[in-house]
This record gives C-alpha cells, sequence and structure tokens, in this order.
C-alpha cells in the first residue's frame, strides 16, 4: 500500500491516545424537521460527559448535504473537501458515526461520516454538512457513547496543516 | 466464557448446523479515544492500542475519517474478494469491531464498516490488516470489556 507525505513536517508520534475510566450509553429520538446537528449540540451539553462518539442510524432526512474529498489545486494540502452536494428528501440514512469534541474556545464540534440512499435506491456517503442536514418524517435514532475524563480537542495539526480533533485529558483541555 | 446448548425447539430451521453458542457475559471497562495519523494502518493501530492500554478484550465503537486508499474484504471468509478503492481520501462511514486474544495472544481486531471513494460510491465489508491507511487523521474509540468473571490475563 503507498503511503503520503503531507506538506508539514510529520509529528513524532503517530496514533494518540487518551484513557477514560468510564462510558455511559445514551439513546435520543431526533424528531422530524430539525436540524441535526444543531439539535445534537444542544442535547449533548445536557449529557454528563466531555466527548463521544455517536452512531446515527434508522431515519430519513427531509433534506441533506455532504462533501467528498477532492484535490487541493492549491497545494496547501494535498487534498481538502469540495462544495456541498445538496440533496432533497426523502433521503434515507443508513448509518453514520460522528465524534463529539470541542474547540479550543468551548465550542461544541460535530464530525460525522455517513452513508444513505435517496428516493431511486442510489446509495452514497461522504462528510455530512452541518448546513442542509434537517431530519424528515419519523426522525432519526441516535446511540451515544459517551465518555466522561477525556474529550476529542481541535488543535491545528503541522502536518496535514488542518485543525483535527485530538484526544485529551479533560484536565488538560 | 459458557459454551450453551442450543435449545431444539426454539432454534431456527436455519440454525440446525449449529450445535451450540457460545456467550460471553462481562461489562464495560475502560475508554480509549484515539487519534490514528496519516500513513498508520488501522487495525493494526488499534491492535496497538490495545496492547498499550493493555486491553485483553475490547469494542471498537465508530471511527471517523479517511484512508490513503481503502482495501475491503467480503465474500467466503477462507477465500474473500478484496476490492481496493483508490484515493486518497476514501471516507469511513461507519465502523464496529471487535478485538481479542489471536492465536499469538497478542490483540486482533476484526473491523467491518462501510466507506465511500472520492465520487461518494459505497462500500462495505471488513478491513483488511495493512491495507487501509490513514490519510488525514481517523478518531476512533475502543471500550474495554471486562468478562464476569474479571479481566482476563
Amino acid at each position: 500500500m503507498r503511503t503520503l507525505n503531507h506538506p508539514g513536517p510529520a509529528s513524532a508520534q503517530r496514533i494518540l491516545s487518551v484513557v477514560a475510566p468510564r462510558l455511559r450509553e445514551f439513546h435520543v429520538h431526533v424528531p422530524a424537521n430539525q436540524p441535526l446537528f444543531g439539535f445534537l449540540r444542544r442535547h449533548l451539553a445536557t449529557l454528563p460527559c466531555d466527548s463521544a462518539m455517536l452512531t446515527v442510524y434508522g431515519g430519513v432526512f427531509e433534506s441533506l448535504a455532504y462533501h467528498l474529498i477532492e484535490p487541493d489545486p492549491t497545494g496547501h494540502h494535498i487534498t481538502r473537501y469540495g462544495a456541498p452536494i445538496a440533496l432533497n428528501g426523502p433521503i434515507r440514512l443508513i448509518n453514520a458515526n460522528m465524534t463529539y469534541g470541542h474547540s479550543a474556545s468551548g465550542e461544541a464540534l460535530l464530525h460525522c461520516h455517513g452513508a444513505f440512499v435517496d428516493a431511486k435506491g442510489v446509495v452514497q456517503g461522504g462528510h455530512l454538512s452541518e448546513s442542509g442536514t434537517v431530519t424528515g418524517c419519523g426522525g432519526v435514532s441516535v446511540w451515544i457513547s459517551a465518555i466522561e475524563g477525556s474529550d476529542f480537542c481541535a488543535r491545528y495539526d503541522g502536518e496535514t496543516r488542518y485543525t483535527l480533533l485530538h484526544p485529551t485529558h479533560k484536565e488538560a483541555r | 466464557m459458557s459454551t450453551l446448548p442450543v435449545n431444539a425447539s426454539t432454534a431456527a430451521a436455519g440454525d440446525q448446523t449449529i450445535q451450540n453458542v457460545t456467550q460471553r457475559e462481562g461489562r464495560i471497562g475502560r475508554v480509549i479515544s484515539a487519534r490514528i495519523g496519516p500513513n498508520e494502518d488501522l487495525v493494526t493501530a488499534v491492535e496497538i492500542l490495545c496492547t498499550e492500554h493493555s486491553i485483553v478484550r475490547g469494542f471498537v465503537r465508530g471511527a471517523v475519517g479517511s484512508l490513503i486508499d481503502a482495501c475491503i474484504a467480503f465474500g467466503p471468509v477462507n477465500a474473500p474478494t478484496r476490492k481496493t478503492l483508490l484515493g486518497p481520501g476514501v471516507e469511513i462511514l461507519s465502523l464496529f469491531g471487535d478485538v481479542g486474544p489471536g492465536t499469538d495472544q497478542r490483540p486482533f481486531a476484526r473491523l467491518h464498516g462501510s466507506v465511500a471513494d472520492t465520487t461518494g460510491a459505497v462500500t462495505g465489508g471488513r478491513f483488511e490488516q495493512g491495507k487501509n491507511l490513514a490519510f488525514i487523521t481517523i478518531e476512533v474509540v475502543i471500550t474495554e470489556w471486562i468478562d464476569q468473571e474479571g479481566r482476563l490475563p
């Protein structure tokens, strides 16, 4: 398998990890006509957790927008996200994983990739966009693996030149 | 771990060839949150994380990130079909898996999920070890599994 060199210097530590003592499970149903990201951001703020891994499943979106990866013509990065691709519902979600973390200023961040199928049966997948992703009739279900004691904190990564989520002890935020 | 006989009165017709069921009872222990950096193999990284944190058994609860290229296996276990998706930038859409002792007693990960190539086309199956290198980043969460009788050696 090929490897790729990013434009910045590679950091010595290739796999970063932190340990938290406890995980709690929650389930939430997101009703119809809700912006998925906004709803979850508000809901997660009410839970006793510092970060989470979410599985979104079993539902329909009235509208959905996603991005695909494309070469970065500026050369600043190897690739970048292309313009959002907007789909109108009903778009049935197959499933999606979502990481819940925070910016340096404490703002909740959600990083979500998912697979979905349109009304003609075409299956697609990619990086879900917060803008334009709204639940449809019946809403969607979300299984939340809520982590106490560690966070995914956004920090600039000099190697890839992107701000990325990094596992961080709660006390070190 | 216990091996339970199948109740013949409740076994489904399609399960007739199954002679017994292996079941584990336990609970969730510690939680590992991780970032896998560029050019590191997804499956190997999960095994390294379990080794580093002395996790004998665990579950991978999910992952979000991208691969340079992807190699996904499906079909018969003993003679799988392997599909390679060229990136760079194959997105991991969903992932779930488990980790347990391999034949050499070191952590052995079985990870399944779905990916999208750079056109958005979706493929699913098992992530082949050594052939799914992280591109920008992979965020992953692993939970330790503790058997009811206590943590295994």
